[in-house]
């Protein structure tokens, strides 16, 4: 089969630059957060909604309802088909512990891990303790602590330790850009290893994660370039947001995802515990600098160009986010991301359509643009409930002929449920019995999710590469 | 260097099922439209209220929520054929095709099931006894929300006997628990046997070793689904109809002033006692030989009758026939559990056994359980419509250009579609003060159907008690046209 995309095919040599997509695809990275026809189409987009919102107020609020209402159902019945699916056999690859372990050392390639860091001095012993425990042969281990040259706090204390065998630190120049996917870049075009992993400072990997991996790979086909562990949090009872968001985590992870690998779907990366085939990488480019969710954008990348990912039973927990103002930070940098991983992909919409497919197209859609639309539209839904149940407003009948009202009143109540449920069956599935009920409060989660949603659109257009750091170490526990 | 990606068995499997679902039910279809005779009333009630609501009509936003006796998921299903499907006089076919895609649903997944079970071509023998019988027969092809309540009733069934089997299989827990949602607002006949299989599941967590807060979380995921049907229902009531309780009203009235219904001795047919007695069998041996499923399965086939005579004792109307049918799958799922455990010449037997019970099905005597309005046929509600309508509008006329007749309850469906016909108009909530209000200066008549089967929980009924036979403090005896009674209303003086 010829590739459809632009990157080349043969074996390539490791780009040292670490903007390589962004200078020689500009297409495919937010280097241009919105090109010039995006902006002509939303403009006079905007202006055409304005115009008839003046003339035809009933009649674009009624067709706007309608839309919502018919995106709000399918995303509803997507979701419940996502869980359906999750628990198929071949959603998950799963190695049992007896094939990872029986591998032989001596067979087993170089495994490059990247650790971007920046401004967490208090991560690093913990981490270097964590990645030496992982089960894997200290000379095929190629673990990279990827340092930005200005941070010398951490600079500091990683210098100061005595490194394992196959620990190295690489600086990172300041050079604009800050973002992470940039210091991976420089990371990846230093990489041994023929496979290669993220991980965040954070992060604690199950111990055979790697050799897991190995296994993985060599049981799927060639055109298996990724494969995503689940990831989960080793806080999770610390306060209502971590248990809010262990849900929702829960939730993503290990019914969702998994849902899409049996699909054999696109599949947004999550942040780390990401597990490539280097050479792959190699010749994407790595990841777009530019984009504050780059895993997710690579992962729509790798699917466009023919490549796919597979979910790996296998977990690795991190730090949740306990302090509000940090997580809505988080959530805005996710969700900007997400916005502009949906713009950049959608400058030619007619080649996305033939890359993924219909299917995949339909995927991309509910996935990466579907979550933040309804993100920002979920409050103006609120409202118009609430002011129905207090003040049974005539006028809003008028705005919900016929079958809009059975699906607008099926989407509040069933919907809402349905999404509820989803977080209360993640929880019980991941032994987070007592979590349960905290899943059945998932709508006041949901507020949080869309004032973020908000602060990532304003964001976007403002300042569309400001990476906003999430601040780690506030865990009340760490994992044994 | 790309390969193509591997296919997707999953969706392959689901394909071909969603395949089969439909042929079969296109084969019902077929025959339903055939037997046109036989289309039910509940069919077209529920048809017109589809199309009301379609036509964004206050009448049929009610008609979804206000009565436990008129469930909304029924017609909520119905909903997207009714948009599709066109419109035609004594047709229901959105009806008649979800009654059709039910049966086959029912049927595909008890063949799914007893796969799951491990049993081989026999089970074909169990879904073909299903078939053959000739409610099922009947309920697949008159347009009814039996074969809704079937299926519902099967997967829920079938999935609270799987859990104590397979505990690490969520899917059994969540679809037993989203199967009892669904028929919470599907079937009111069935909420003694939810409540039942509810007490069951309860009782078996509690004797099940397992850490206090995973009890807990199992419980909560069950009950989470029906008891947000249940608010939701209440919540609608409350911004529809103004009154959170309008649904259940008639439930709670004196049951005094309802008509005497079937006596439960006379629905329980001989072959209702086979299954009955095979439903103790497997309860008593389920209890004997600690085999949960047998037990459950055993005790939900039991719970039956006894939700029939609670019904029966508070003189609620109850469709026989639909509710003790299920007997019949649920022995059915006996006599598979007993194949499941059993090898060889055991199993052989089993299966005959369902093949005699099967044909036991259509011995002659069967008993016509159901209340003469539940059993009537649109056909005949459609005849008793063009027969007395047009007299009772002549008979009006004489009365002045301007009398308004408001028809009460959920047959006004049948005499009048999902249309006002004026001077006909819908009235599922009367209020005499209302329509006072509402009509200034207008000769008012009250249309009210006799009180027999699911018409006597009409709201007309329990808000103005002994409506038919005594009037209210503000009607007066007008005239009897068939089975309407026609009332005038007096204005009380301001």
């Amino acid at each position: 089969m010829r590739p459809r995309h632009p990157f080349p095919t043969g074996d390539t040599a490791a780009p040292e630059d670490p903007l390589a997509l962004a200078r020689q695809f500009p297409a495919w990275s937010a280097v241009v957060p919105l090109t010039r026809l995006q902006r002509a189409g939303l403009a006079v987009g905007a202006i055409a909604l304005a115009a008839l919102s003046l003339f035809y107020p009933w009649t674009v609020a009624r067709g706007f309802i309608l839309l919502a209402t018919l995106f709000y159902t399918v995303t509803s019945l997507y979701k419940l088909a996502l869980v359906r699916f999750s628990v198929s056999r071949n959603a998950e690859i799963r190695i049992p512990p007896a094939e990872s372990a029986a591998l032989d050392a001596g067979t087993l390639p170089v495994y490059s891990i990247l650790v971007p860091m920046m401004h967490e001095p208090e991560s690093v012993e913990g981490l270097v303790r964590a990645l030496d425990a992982l089960d894997y042969p200290a000379d095929r281990r190629d673990v990279q602590l990827l340092l930005e040259e200005d941070d010398t706090e951490t600079r500091a204390v990683a210098e100061r330790m005595t490194l394992p065998e196959g620990f190295r630190i690489t600086r990172i120049p300041p050079s604009h850009p800050r973002t992470k996917p940039k210091a991976c870049n420089l990371g990846l075009a230093r990489a041994r290893g023929e496979f290669l992993v993220i991980y965040d400072a954070e992060d604690r990997p199950e111990r055979d994660q790697l050799r897991k991996a190995v296994a993985a790979f060599r049981r799927v086909p060639d055109d298996v370039a990724c494969l995503q562990c689940r990831l989960n949090f080793y806080n999770p009872r610390q306060n209502l947001l971590t248990r809010w968001f262990t849900a929702e985590y829960s939730a993503w992870f290990d019914l969702c995802l998994p849902g899409l690998a049996a699909l054999r779907a696109v599949i947004p990366l999550g942040g780390t515990s990401n597990h490539f085939r280097t050479d792959v990488l190699r010749r994407l480019c790595g990841w777009d600098a530019y984009n504050v969710t780059e895993d997710c954008d690579l992962g729509v990348r790798l699917h466009r160009t023919g490549w796919s990912t597979r979910m790996l039973e296998a977990t690795t927990w991190e730090e949740a986010c306990s302090s509000l103002p940090y997580w809505i930070r988080q959530r805005t940098r996710w969700l900007k991301g997400y916005l502009q991983t949906y713009l950049v992909h959608m400058r030619r919409p007619l080649r996305l359509l033939r890359d993924l497919g219909p299917a995949g197209f339909f995927h991309f859609q509910t996935l990466i643009g579907g979550v933040v639309l309804t993100l920002l539209i979920n409050p103006l839904f609120w409202a118009l409930a609430l002011l129905w149940m207090v003040y049974r407003t005539a006028a809003l009948a008028e705005l919900f002929p016929g079958m809009v009202f059975v699906l607008g009143a099926l989407c509040l109540f069933a919907g809402n449920f349905v999404f509820v449920y989803i977080g209360a069956i993640a929880c019980y599935r991941r032994g987070y019995f007592d979590l349960l009920r905290t899943a059945l409060l998932a709508p006041f989660y949901w507020v949080l999710m869309s004032v973020s949603a908000w602060r990532a659109f304003l964001q976007f257009f403002a300042n569309p590469f400001h990476w906003e750091k999430t601040r780690h170490g506030l865990a009340s526990s760490r994992p044994s | 260097m790309v390969s193509p990606r591997p296919a997707r068995p999953e969706l392959r499997t689901f394909a071909v099922e969603a395949a089969a679902l439909l042929v079969l039910a296109a084969v019902l279809l077929a025959v339903g439209l055939r037997r046109g005779d036989a289309i039910s009333r509940e069919a077209g009630v529920y048809e017109a209220v589809c199309r009301s609501v379609l036509a964004n009509t206050r009448t049929g936003r009610q008609a979804l929520v206000c009565s436990a006796w008129w469930p909304p998921i029924p017609a909520l299903l119905r909903m997207p054929l009714a948009a599709m499907l066109p419109r035609a006089e004594g047709w229901p076919f959105a009806s008649l095709a979800l009654s059709a895609l039910a049966a086959a649903g029912a049927l595909l997944l008890l063949l799914r099931t007893l796969s799951g079970w491990g049993i081989g071509p026999a089970r074909l023998l169990f879904a073909g006894a299903l078939a053959a019988h000739p409610v099922f027969l009947r309920i697949a092809t008159d347009g009814s929300n039996g074969t809704i309540v079937l299926w519902l009733a099967l997967l829920a069934a079938v999935s609270l006997a799987d859990w104590p089997r397979q505990p690490t299989r969520l899917r059994h827990l969540v679809h037993f628990a989203l199967a009892a949602a669904l028929l919470v607002a599907s079937g009111i006949e069935l909420a003694p046997w939810l409540a039942a299989a509810f007490l069951l599941l309860a009782l078996t967590e509690a004797a099940t070793p397992r850490p206090r807060a995973q009890r807990e979380a199992i419980l909560i995921l069950a009950v989470l689904p029906a008891a947000s049907m249940i608010a939701l229902w209440f919540v609608m009531n409350w911004l529809i109809m103004g009154d959170p309780l309008h649904f259940l009203r008639g439930l709670l009235a004196d049951p005094a002033t309802r008509p005497a219904t079937t006596p439960l001795r006379a629905a329980l047919g001989p072959h209702e006692a086979a299954a009955l007695a095979l439903c103790a069998l497997a309860a008593g041996t389920g209890a004997l030989r600690r085999d949960r499923s047998a037990l459950t399965l055993g005790l939900l086939g039991l719970a039956l009758p006894v939700a029939a005579a609670l019904f029966a004792a508070y003189r609620l109307p109850w469709s026989a026939v639909p509710l003790l049918f299920l007997l019949h799958p649920m022995a059915l799922l006996v006599l598979a559990g007993a194949a499941r455990n059993a090898s060889g010449r055991r199993r052989a037997v089993a299966a005959a056994a369902a093949a005699v019970f099967a044909l036991a099905a259509w011995a002659p005597i069967h008993p016509a359980a159901d209340t003469p309005v539940d059993a009537e046929t649109l056909g005949v509600a459609h005849h008793a419509r063009d027969l007395w309508l047009p007299r009772i509008e002549a008979h009006l006329r004489t009365r002045g250009p301007h009398a308004r007749v408001f028809v009460g309850g959920f047959d006004s469906f049948l005499l009048l579609g999902h249309e006002e016909r004026l001077p006909f108009v819908h009235a599922l909530d009367f209020d005499v003060r209302a329509a006072e209000d509402a009509h200034p200066g207008h000769p008012l008549y009250l249309l009210v159907h006799r009180p027999t089967g699911r018409s006597a929980m009409d709201s007309v009924h329990w808000r103005y008690e002994r409506m038919y036979e005594l009037g209210s403090p503000h009607t007066l005896y007008n005239s009897d046209w068939g089975p309407w009674r026609l009332f005038e209303i007096v204005r009380a003086p301001r």
